[in-house]
């Protein structure tokens, strides 16, 4: 049965697309701009004006951005950042997780009840407060490791994620070996890793998003270590650039190397980014 | 015998591996939470010993201080009005594309894209874009004769619409696979029988769509509600609050409270430890306040309705 | 059991010496992920080389002035290290964190002053009294000793370095094509400027005045706080040392003409959301005719840093009738300090030496990155190129030493900055009332730390304007 395609239909159809393409350029004219101005000159971008190209194309803009303003120091520091998050974000999560969903002992209700209260309770940036005092007792504010502890944390959401990943899995798989004599952890690596695969890459996946995109955390836990800084706290701060002019080309700069490395890992995941926030939304 | 063996192992490899998860959860969520609840009763700045000043943090919040409370009112003005843009663009965007179709995922892509960015680094791009001197967005919109003289888009008047604008952007993209999500919940044979009824789109709409994502729905506020009070990353880049307080909202002024320096040059700043926390304490408890209120207000409808 | 803690400890061993690795001594140039950098100065025991840490507050310097001095000196030297760290918006915070912590620097930049008053309050500074050579000493000019700025209880704690005052950054070129001639004298005729200006080249683009308003109280600072003191008022500020007390009256005429600026229409757009950085893009693009500033950042700015073909100077401020009555206050000796997180203070003074080299101060004076009153320097200094295209970046004898006013309160409210920029903007018409609201905040918060015995009343009954270091002895 193949539809007619009346004039009443064509007028929806081009409304709705009129639609859809206001706010796709909505959502994707601010990138453009920041990508297409990254290689303008200075002159040009105060200036304002001119044409959406760049009159000179100007990638020396990132040469400046790497060399005169230590960005090669501080993309590696968001990297190493983000992966240790990432890493300690799955690892712990994905134990958690599975103890929750498998095991019964003392405590476990009071403890879910804990992780759910604290999701709904944010004292802002106060915390970053006495967590800072936390890593200088044990001697972790020096370096990345610390403030990647800091923003793993509980990983509540991940936690509850796995946990209803792992309850849909049938008992029989993982009992079956624990009753053998497996230890626990060994069931947990041998068979829930290898089955949980496709909830671990959305966490893997909103865990380096929110590593690699934080600014307050970063800013704080670097405040006093300069070489601690993170691509986008070395970004922002150009606002209060060095000279005392505003740079907005290498800003633009900046920030394009900033949301570059996140773009290619979106390009190829995006359909995992989504299937995971369609699980965070199901499970509330 | 052996059995008791081996629950207590179960139980010790059980602890051990909820271990760094549960370690890590106190440390950065438990334990900042019970500093701040003894601290809001102290008064310190970091230099001087912590001193013990009992409710006097509380007196000043309730009664001295009115710039918390304009920034309580900004959050509320900021919370609803990014909602009730948000919300309904990405109901629209979910329902035109909730289709399993190539140029869908394509447009599903493009709009969730801002999602994955830093709403930092991208509140840069947004003052060059918005200011009023020479941004992009007034020439455009004097290009095409909807304005003679710029507006003066991060000026007292319209600071607090141009900070929307931006949490709109940064936030489409979740809403709209929130709702697609929901959508795809809904059993297609609904439809299908829908249509052999004859049903026409709107009665689709009406009758099957919206009546079945009520559930989904709700969560969806929800989440929204609470992201949207916590939302201030951006701001504070953007504006840092101002001109005058105009997008202040409650935890970037606890922020400030904390690690920023109003006056570079003769002013008076210390930081507020304490006032900050108990601040802070009082955010969480109007936050949980407004969360309650809502859950209240949504089941009440439900029971109408039913 | 015994499985699972093993792999959890070498998983967290691995990441740990992922991200560790002993110190760099290399300085801030290699990609380290550990931070040796605000370990505070130590000799490692294999003979390895001190590093000297130095804070900076100062951004404006550092390219043509700073930069070149580190190199050369870590060229130079195998057995002292400099790691120059500068800290621009966050500088304030970034020390109190590092103070509550211990994690000082070896040496930090006295500025600004807020900082300096915390650093002395906790007693993190070191004195300089058993390092100063006699060379040194005698260079010092003792009416530039100021109890809390260079001294404590006697003892000096830092010494030299450039200074600077407000001054008026006016665009001739725009000037000069309305027909004005010669910068405006007293504040009436700068609205009349600002006007005229608009008027006939608006069309442009073109503003008559522009303010950094993103900060009130700092907007404020830049400029105008002087031109209330170059009219005689005794406080700075808003802190009166004749009363001993904060009082803001002496503000109201100034408020009443930025008011008649504002709703002229002729101040650049967005300006209560500019900060002063993109003020000075715009200055360079020829957008605005004149603004008030410190007068040690432009030449840098706009020769090295932002090259603009502008014909701009820097003016003498306005004042309210045209005549200076009182002074204006100078921020004095933007020098370096020594703290007592030095564990190596004989190599760190060192390092302070080599700053406060004449050749180097020289250097600074002549490279125009700020404006001096050592005698030394004045003498073996050829005339800066800056001072010889806008002679008033010089020192001017209304620039004077004023004494500090209070600092180390804690506010409850806003500053008196956003209190009176509801008046500027015309949100209320009660001037009064903030006059009123802005001492009763200030002084309640300065009563309280006297009373925590934080802070003294500094009170001076004969204070005069006209000679604040005299007349506050």
């Amino acid at each position: 049965m193949k539809k007619k395609i009346t004039p009443v239909k064509l007028l929806i159809n081009i409304v709705k697309w009129a639609f859809l393409l206001a706010i796709m350029a909505f959502t994707v004219y601010p990138v453009i701009y920041a990508a297409l101005g990254s290689v303008k000159s200075n002159f040009e971008l105060t200036l304002g004006g001119g044409g959406v190209l760049p009159d000179k194309w100007m990638f020396s803009n990132y040469v400046t951005a790497f060399k005169a303003n230590n960005f090669g120091r501080y993309t590696i520091n968001s990297l190493i950042l983000s992966a240790m998050v990432t890493a300690l974000a799955l690892i712990t999560a994905s134990m958690a997780g599975y103890v929750f969903a498998r095991r019964e002992f003392p405590g476990k209700r009071i403890i879910l009840m804990t992780y759910t209260s604290m999701m709904f309770i944010s004292l802002g940036s106060v915390t970053l407060f006495p967590l800072y005092s936390l890593l200088k007792a044990i001697g972790l504010t020096k370096n990345l490791f610390g403030m990647a502890l800091i923003m793993t944390g509980g990983q509540i959401a991940s936690v509850f994620l796995i946990m209803g990943f792992v309850r849909s899995i049938p008992r029989e798989l993982d009992e079956a070996a624990y009753i053998d004599g497996c230890s626990l952890f060994k069931v947990y690596y041998m068979i829930i890793l290898p089955t949980i695969r496709p909830i671990l890459a959305v966490v893997l996946l909103f865990s380096f998003r929110m590593s690699w995109n934080d600014y307050i955390t970063p800013l704080v836990m670097s405040i006093g270590t300069e070489n601690l800084r993170t691509l986008t706290v070395a970004v922002v701060e150009l606002k209060y650039s060095m000279q005392a002019a505003a740079e907005w080309h290498i800003m633009l700069a900046g920030a394009s190397i900033a949301l570059i490395p996140i773009l290619i890992v979106y390009l190829f995941t995006h359909k995992q980014f989504i299937a995971g926030l369609t699980a965070g939304a199901v499970k509330g | 015998m052996r059995k008791k063996k081996r629950s207590t192992r179960g139980l010790v490899q059980t602890y051990a591996m909820l271990a760094p998860n549960l370690l890590l959860f106190l440390a950065t969520s438990v334990y900042p939470i019970l500093w701040a609840l003894r601290y809001m009763f102290v008064e310190y700045d970091g230099i001087n010993p912590a001193k013990f000043v009992g409710l006097d943090n509380f007196v000043r919040i309730f009664t001295r201080d009115d710039v918390y409370w304009q920034a309580v009112r900004n959050t509320l003005v900021f919370a609803s009005g990014k909602i009730i843009i948000v919300i309904p663009l990405a109901f629209i965007v979910a329902i035109l594309i909730n289709k399993p179709k190539r140029l869908y995922g394509f447009v599903q892509a493009v709009i969730f894209s801002p999602t994955i960015m830093s709403a930092a680094v991208m509140a840069l791009v947004f003052y060059l874009l918005f200011n009023v001197y020479n941004g992009e967005i007034n020439r455009m919109l004097m290009a095409i004769g909807l304005t003679k003289i710029p507006i003066n888009w991060l000026g007292f008047d319209m600071a607090m619409v141009t900070v929307i604008i931006i949490s709109v952007w940064g936030s489409i993209g979740n809403y709209m696979v929130y709702f697609l999500a929901g959508l795809q919940q809904i059993p297609l044979e609904m439809y299908e029988s829908a249509d052999i009824d004859g049903a026409s789109t709107r009665q689709k709409l009406f009758r099957i769509t919206l009546p079945l994502l009520g559930p989904v729905l709700k969560i969806i506020l929800m989440l929204s509600i609470i992201f949207a009070f916590m939302d201030m990353q951006s701001i504070m880049v953007l504006t840092q609050g101002g001109p005058f307080q105009a997008t202040n909202v409650m935890y970037l002024y606890v922020y400030q409270l904390y690690y920023s320096s109003s006056s570079a040059g003769g002013g008076s700043f210390r930081p507020q430890y304490g006032y900050g926390a108990a601040v802070s304490v009082v955010s969480a408890c109007i936050v949980g306040a407004v969360t309650v209120i809502y859950l209240f207000l949504s089941r009440k409808l439900d029971k109408l309705s039913d | 059991m015994k499985k699972v803690l093993t792999t959890i400890t070498v998983l967290l061993l691995l990441l740990l010496t992922a991200c560790g690795g002993g110190s760099t001594p290399s300085g801030t140039d290699s990609p380290s992920t550990t931070a040796a950098g605000s370990e505070s100065a130590s000799t490692g025991s294999s003979g390895e080389p001190v590093t000297v840490v130095m804070w900076s507050s100062g951004r404006h310097d550092y390219e043509i002035y700073a930069k070149p001095l580190i190199d050369k000196w870590n060229a130079e030297h195998s057995d002292i290290k400099i790691d120059y760290q500068i800290y621009t918006e966050n500088f304030l915070q970034t020390v109190e964190i590092a103070a509550q912590n211990n994690e000082l620097p070896d040496i930090i930049m006295a500025l600004p002053q807020t900082m300096v008053t915390m650093l002395l309050e906790r007693g993190e500074v070191a004195s300089m009294e058993p390092y100063l050579t006699d060379e040194e000493r005698a260079n010092i000019d003792p009416s530039m000793l100021i109890e809390g700025l260079n001294l404590m209880n006697g003892e000096i704690f830092t010494h030299g370095g450039g200074s600077f005052a407000m001054r008026l950054v006016v665009n001739n070129d725009i000037l000069e094509e309305c027909g004005l001639s010669g910068p405006p004298k007293t504040v009436d005729q700068l609205i009349e400027y600002a006007k005229i200006v608009h008027e006939k080249k608006g069309s442009e683009g073109v503003y008559g005045f522009a303010l950094p308003m993103n900060n009130p109280t700092d907007a404020l600072q830049r400029g105008f706080t002087s031109i209330v003191t170059l009219d005689g008022a005794t406080a700075l500020n808003g802190y009166d040392f004749k009363q001993g007390k904060y009082d803001f009256s002496c503000y109201k005429p100034i408020m009443e003409k930025l008011r008649e600026l504002w709703a002229s229409g002729a101040v650049f757009p967005g300006c209560e959301s500019l900060s002063i950085d993109p003020l000075r893009t715009q200055f360079a693009a020829g957008k605005i005719a004149m603004y008030t500033t410190y007068n040690h950042s432009e030449w840098g700015v706009y020769t090295a840093q932002f090259p603009t073909d502008v014909h701009w100077s820097y003016e003498m401020l306005p004042t309210m009738d045209g005549v200076i009555e009182g002074s204006q206050n100078m921020g004095g000796g933007v020098g370096w300090m020594m703290l007592n997180a030095s564990k190596d203070k004989d190599a760190t003074y060192k390092v302070i030496q080599y700053f406060g080299a004449l050749e180097n101060r020289v250097k600074f004076y002549e490279l125009g990155l700020g404006m001096t009153t050592d005698k030394q320097v004045l003498e073996n200094a050829a005339v800066p190129e800056s001072i010889g295209y806008t002679p008033f970046m010089a020192f001017q004898p209304t620039d004077k030493m004023w004494p500090l006013t209070p600092l180390s309160m804690t506010l409850e409210g806003d500053e008196y900055g956003q209190e009176f920029a509801k008046y500027i903007y015309g949100f209320t018409d009660d001037l009064d009332s903030i006059v009123t609201i802005c001492n009763d905040r200030y002084n309640a918060a300065y009563d309280k730390s006297i009373a925590e015995g934080r802070d003294i009343r500094r009170q001076y009954p004969n204070f005069n304007a006209a000679d604040p270091a005299g007349t506050s002895k």
